[in-house]
């Protein structure tokens, strides 16, 4: 187990930047999830720390050693990688042996450990099948036997759940928590999925295009996210985003005004689905909008409006609401859960806090 | 039956017509539509040819004092057993094929091993590694024999750079197999490395970070990680290099001419030289057809102590 630092961290391939001035930390025994869409440097960062890749620039520290210019078997730590890769060739049994091979260990603390991981994660049935006759779960769980029978300072997992199918995913989401909970290992976990974020993460740390754009637990994530990118990337539905300007303590957007107190400039106001109530006309202040779709999703619907010809916006409704196509709608949104970006992304205050 | 849906459209006479003309070939039809021209021509290139020889093979065929024919059944058979040339040409046979085998698979491999890591000028490298099997085995049969030879070969200028003031000639009766073997293994390697580097490609690089990891060395790597899917490949091209290399003959031909003496004299030659030299098309044929038992015995043992492994697989 260990604590893991990023400083400064830089990785450029040719002219392309992948990761840029990173700096995080990891606490012992923490859950953190690399959270981004794919190409934002996340695969690229777990890749320094288990020193796959030397960084252009920075440091990577485990337990405050700088392990920057250390090969990846010997700062001992474990990855389960995509499609939870194996040696084709070999057995389940010989995959796992394979991880404690040149661990120095002797034969007896070796077949202990490989008989204890392998009465964890309950795969002795497949100890002999090649990974080719595994299923992709039978094949998840070898590869994270794996991995954890080294019992490494790390683990690094690399999309580890991307190539299998819904169901599948939904229950080893949470075998993988569990897991990581029982045996308390420092744990990072790369994906692009947010829902996989969300519930296996301790923290979140959100990036894009390199940078890291936002780190904190999935609830100050969801509810707090301090970039735009963060806010649009994060739920499902996702956040409603509307453009406008704030003009003499007010912003407007399409056909509405909200009063705030931020910089005169472009802006975007953010409002989560389920922060937007369908109103009679009378409320002051209502957007006027056009229904799209209703999609129906068992325990609520998605209402889908259009507010102009490129904005559309999503509204949660009870399962019982009836709307038909084309008819018009009035929309409020709840002040208090706006929230306001500045025109580089940044999170701006609604109402700055009144000095004195 | 097809027609009868567009019936309605049609007026029934031409219904009639087109019915006739549209008319779809049943399975065997089609089957023979396209299998017969190719049953003929293989009757034609392969069956009357193999037929011709075993029929040549049972008989003692004269052409001095006027062309005859006897037959003599099995005779010719065992006049080979008992030839010390047979024994002979069948040895250099052997040696030249699993010399040339080795080289082959082993060059192959290093080839593609280096293509697959090559970025720059990808194209270029490639086609000038490719080139060697596209020059004729005739052609690269006059290059060896020009680079082996003492007079103007590679031995001799190395020899006489190092100081030396004796030539060096390869085509020795010790040495030329090798010679061979390398000649033959500079034109068959490139065709394998290309399908050896098409395995390659298809490994994910990531096993190459779980190797890393695993602090696999540089040749448990190899073994554990780049070697699996190519094994199969190898085994399929140890196989064909090994058809190709008994039955190569312009090659021989035109480099050693089965010298120095008789030092490489491969089956072929020999059997070019029993037919062609000495006309005995009979005798000719007959070992012919040893070289034939030959060649299946040892791709069979081929696949029985290799390949029968990796298929399982």
């Amino acid at each position: 187990m260990a604590r893991i630092e990023l400083q400064q961290l830089h990785k450029t391939f040719g002219s392309l930047a992948a990761v840029q001035e990173l700096g995080l930390e990891i606490a012992e025994g923490e859950f953190l999830v690399l959270l981004g869409p794919s190409g934002c440097g996340k695969t690229t960062t777990l890749n320094m720390i288990a020193g796959l890749e030397a960084p252009t620039s920075g440091r990577v520290l485990f337990d405050g050693r700088d392990v920057t210019k250390v090969l990846a078997y010997h700062r001992n730590v474990a990855m389960v990688f995509q499609s939870s890769l194996l040696y084709p060739h070999l057995s389940a049994r010989r995959n796992i042996e394979t991880s404690l091979r040149h661990s120095g260990l002797g034969r007896a603390d070796r077949d202990r450990r490989i008989a204890d991981v392998v009465r964890m994660l309950e795969i002795d049935p497949l100890l002999d099948k090649l990974p080719s006759q595994l299923s992709g779960g039978e094949r998840q769980r070898v590869a994270t036997a794996k991995a954890i029978v080294r019992e490494p300072a790390a683990f690094l997992l690399d999309e580890p759940l991307s190539a299998l199918d819904a169901a599948l995913r939904l229950s080893l989401r949470s075998e993988i928590a569990n897991l990581q909970k029982r045996l308390g290992t420092t744990t990072v976990l790369v994906t692009h999925d947010q829902i996989e974020a969300m519930t296996m993460g301790d923290r979140i740390a959100v990036m894009s295009n390199g940078r890291l754009e936002q780190i904190g637990t999935p609830d100050q994530i969801y509810n707090d996210p301090a970039t735009l990118f963060v806010a649009g990337f994060l739920g499902a539905p996702p956040m409603n985003l509307i453009a406008g300007e704030v003009e003499a303590g007010c912003f407007r957007g399409i056909g509405f005004s909200l009063p705030v107190t931020a910089p005169t400039g472009p802006a975007t106001l953010g409002v989560r689905p389920q922060d937007v109530r369908v109103v009679a006309s009378e409320v002051q202040g209502a957007l006027v909008a056009r229904v799209f779709a209703l999609e129906h999703l068992g325990r609520e619907s998605v209402l889908i409006v259009e507010a102009d010809k490129s904005t559309k916006l999503r509204v949660l409704v009870p399962p019982s609401f009836g709307a038909r196509v084309g008819e018009r709608l009035f929309l409020a949104a709840d002040p208090e859960r706006c929230l306001l970006f500045g025109a580089e992304g940044m999170r701006l205050p609604l109402h700055p806090a009144v000095p004195g | 039956m097809a027609s009868e849906r567009i019936l309605p459209l049609q007026s029934a006479e031409e219904a009639v017509a087109t019915g006739r003309r549209r008319r779809a070939l049943s399975d065997t039809e089609f089957a023979l539509a396209f299998g017969v021209p190719v049953l003929v021509f293989l009757v034609l290139v392969v069956a009357y040819p193999l037929g011709y020889a075993v029929w040549m093979s049972l008989h003692r065929i004269m052409f001095f004092g006027g062309y005859r024919s006897t037959f003599v059944g099995l005779r010719n058979f065992e006049r080979v057993l008992v030839d010390a040339g047979f024994w002979w040409s069948s040895w250099v046979t052997v040696r030249l094929t699993a010399e040339a085998v080795v080289l082959t698979m082993l060059i192959g491999l290093g080839l593609a091993l280096m293509l697959n890591r090559t970025r720059a000028a990808r194209g270029l490298t490639r086609t000038l590694v490719f080139l060697p099997w596209c020059v004729s085995t005739y052609g690269a049969g006059l290059m060896f024999a020009y680079l082996a030879r003492g007079q103007t070969g590679l031995g001799t200028s190395i020899a006489y750079a190092l100081g030396y003031s004796q030539p060096v000639d390869l085509m020795t009766s010790g040495l030329v197999i090798e010679v061979l073997a390398v000649g033959a293994a500079w034109t068959m390697a490139p065709l394998v490395a290309f399908f050896l580097l098409a395995n390659l490609q298809t490994i994910p690089k990531r096993l190459y970070d779980l190797a890393a990891l695993d602090q696999l060395s540089p040749l448990e790597t190899f073994w554990h990680v780049t070697l699996p899917p190519l094994r199969y490949t190898l085994f399929v091209f140890a196989s064909i290099v090994t058809v190709l290399t008994m039955k190569l003959f312009d090659f021989v031909f035109v480099m050693t001419g089965g010298g120095p003496g008789t030092a490489s004299a491969t089956l072929t030659y020999q059997i070019y030289k029993i037919s062609f030299e000495n006309l005995d098309l009979g005798y000719g044929a007959a070992m012919s057809f040893y070289l034939l038992f030959l060649i299946i015995a040892s791709t069979l043992l081929l696949y029985l102590v290799w390949g029968r492994r990796e298929v399982l697989r």
